[in-house]
């Protein structure tokens, strides 16, 4: 096992060298590299790499002549070619500007992030799905005892494909497992969120055996803060999830949480000026994203004024 | 070249009197140092070239290395890009300036090693076959030995592989072409091409490290 998973390792370093010498390779690309790099078992196959190509370039293929019957090429050509090269680069730069992810022949790299707005779903290597929802980031860190995922940010729906070492969830002060499951996990108001759709998990604090914890059952929810654990709750699943759709769902929530979650999902914020309107409550459909069009049902149905400079939205009670 | 490259960042600079002192000092000191001292020192509204010189110098140079493999050319093309940098986006942060910098550096090294292989062609400097080399290297004697057993299973290796992975990665790795360019002389795809140069690096890597296990086990 050793052996194979060392072979895999060298195969993936010899795919981020031809990744790094592609000319359109910049600094997207050399992130990615590096926090694969991070892990001392890829340092070293790349090392491997590296050594194999200087003992290359002293073989028969290093002196061996150029092909036979290639015009001489004139300055003129590589002129033409070179400002070639620097238009596809910048083409390429700005691809990988844009946060679109790198070609496949990339190995996956060991961190997967969403920007404000985004989501994404990611499928790991046992097979198990990852969907991320907006501004959420985590670090796959699989070994052959434990398949470990650390949520460092935002709310990721995990689906477990069965396997023999369980599926570990760690997230602010809370450790998740499962085996073939699936559920979610969302990092808020410093602690995490546990909520089960399917299967079965339980939920720990990190460090803690694997036959502690707290054992949840499809549609509860538990809050988990400073090591310790909230009551169980029961969730509606549909409204729950409904960010995987791009919709959120509120029922009689107050305008402050629905500002709040809302915020998540885009740059511009809608901030509430006052605190007894903070305090009115609603429920609805929004589109995730779409900061104006629940503003302007907010104004259909509350006596407020909308102020907008920058980012910032503000709402504020009408009149005075 | 790195002093000047200093001087001219730090012309920049709104606390004119730091700079200086920082310059002096590093007229006898290494380049390690300087940053070591430099982190110590310098207060956090440097500008932001003279901040990413200090925290990106490494990486931008190991990222240049990948590809140019004499140091002191990877250097002067790591300093120009600071200098191009410079002169070409005096207001843009830090955010904005790093990606731009690999930008730089990257396209520096590919018309570095486009006059280098141009050259080669045309006949210049090819005094001898190991000039041809994109990494010459000048092994230790007693090197030589383990070297050449090496360059025997790679030999071996090489005379395994398929003929157009062999020859992409000899239009790669010794013709100095572009994936774009060896795509075009093997009638395949870039993307092709970049995985057969992918496969061929891992299939030597793969047959060395066997032959190592075998011979002098996990110490060799």
């Amino acid at each position: 096992m050793g052996e194979e998973d060392h072979a895999g390792r060298v195969k993936a370093a010899a795919r981020w060298y031809a990744e790094l010498q592609a000319p359109d390779a910049g600094a997207g690309v050399w992130d990615a590299f590096r926090v694969w790099e991070r892990d001392p078992r890829n340092a070293a196959a790349f090392r491997e790499i590296e050594a194999a190509l200087s003992t290359l370039d002293r073989s028969s293929l290093a002196a061996r002549p150029a092909a036979k019957g290639r015009a001489p090429v004139r300055p003129a050509l590589w002129l033409g070619a070179v400002a070639a090269a620097v238009v596809v680069v910048a083409l390429g730069a700005a691809t990988l500007l844009g946060g679109r992810g790198i070609e496949s022949p990339v190995p996956p790299p060991l961190v997967y992030a969403t920007a404000v707005g985004e989501q994404r779903v990611v499928e790991l290597e046992d097979g198990s799905s990852v969907q991320l929802n907006t501004a959420s980031r985590i670090e796959v860190a699989f070994t052959d005892e434990e398949r470990l995922v650390r949520l460092k940010a935002g709310q990721a729906l995990f689906e477990v494909e069965k396997a023999a070492a369980p599926f570990v969830v760690d997230a602010a002060s809370s450790r998740t497992r499962a085996l073939g499951t699936a559920f979610e996990v969302f990092v808020k108001s410093g602690g995490a969120q546990v909520t089960l759709l399917e299967g079965s998990v339980s939920v720990a604090p990190p460090g803690a055996a694997a036959g502690e914890g707290i054992v949840l059952e499809p549609g509860e929810r538990l809050m988990v803060a400073g090591g310790a654990a909230g009551p169980v709750e029961q969730v509606d699943l549909a409204a729950a999830l409904s960010w995987r759709t791009g919709i959120l769902q509120f029922t009689d929530i107050r305008l402050a949480d629905a500002a709040q979650e809302l915020n998540r999902y885009s740059a511009k914020q809608i901030v509430v000026g006052d605190p007894a309107l903070a305090e009115e409550r609603l429920s609805g459909s929004f589109k995730a994203g779409d900061q104006e069009m629940f503003v302007s049902a907010l104004a259909l149905f509350l006596p407020v004024e909308v102020h907008r400079s920058g980012n910032t939205i503000l709402v504020a009670p009408a009149g005075d | 070249m790195t002093k000047l490259v200093l001087q001219q960042l730090n012309a920049h600079a709104d606390d004119a009197s730091v700079a200086a002192g920082n310059i002096t000092r590093c007229a006898s000191a290494s380049l390690g140092q300087w940053i070591e001292a430099e982190k110590a020192l310098s207060p956090p509204s440097d500008p932001p070239l003279t901040q990413l010189f200090r925290t990106q110098y490494r990486q931008l140079l190991r990222f240049c290395r990948v590809r140019v493999c004499n140091e002191a050319d990877a250097e002067d093309i790591v300093q120009s890009a600071f200098l191009s940098a410079r002169r070409a986006y005096p207001d843009k942060g830090i955010e904005e300036l790093r990606p731009l910098l690999f930008t730089l550096v990257r396209n520096l090294s590919v018309n570095h090693l486009k006059l280098h292989w141009n050259k080669l062609r045309h006949g210049e400097d090819i005094s001898e076959a190991g000039a041809a080399l994109a990494c010459p290297q000048s092994p230790t004697p007693e090197k030589q030995l383990m070297d050449s057993q090496d360059i025997g299973i790679l030999e071996a290796a090489l005379a395994g592989m398929s003929p157009r992975r062999r020859e992409a990665l000899r239009l790669h790795r010794f013709d100095g072409l572009t994936y774009d360019e060896i795509a075009k002389r093997l009638s395949v795809s870039a993307t092709t091409v970049k995985s057969d140069v992918a496969e061929a690096v891992a299939e030597i890597a793969g047959s060395l490290a066997r032959a190592g296990r075998r011979t002098a086990g996990p110490a060799g």
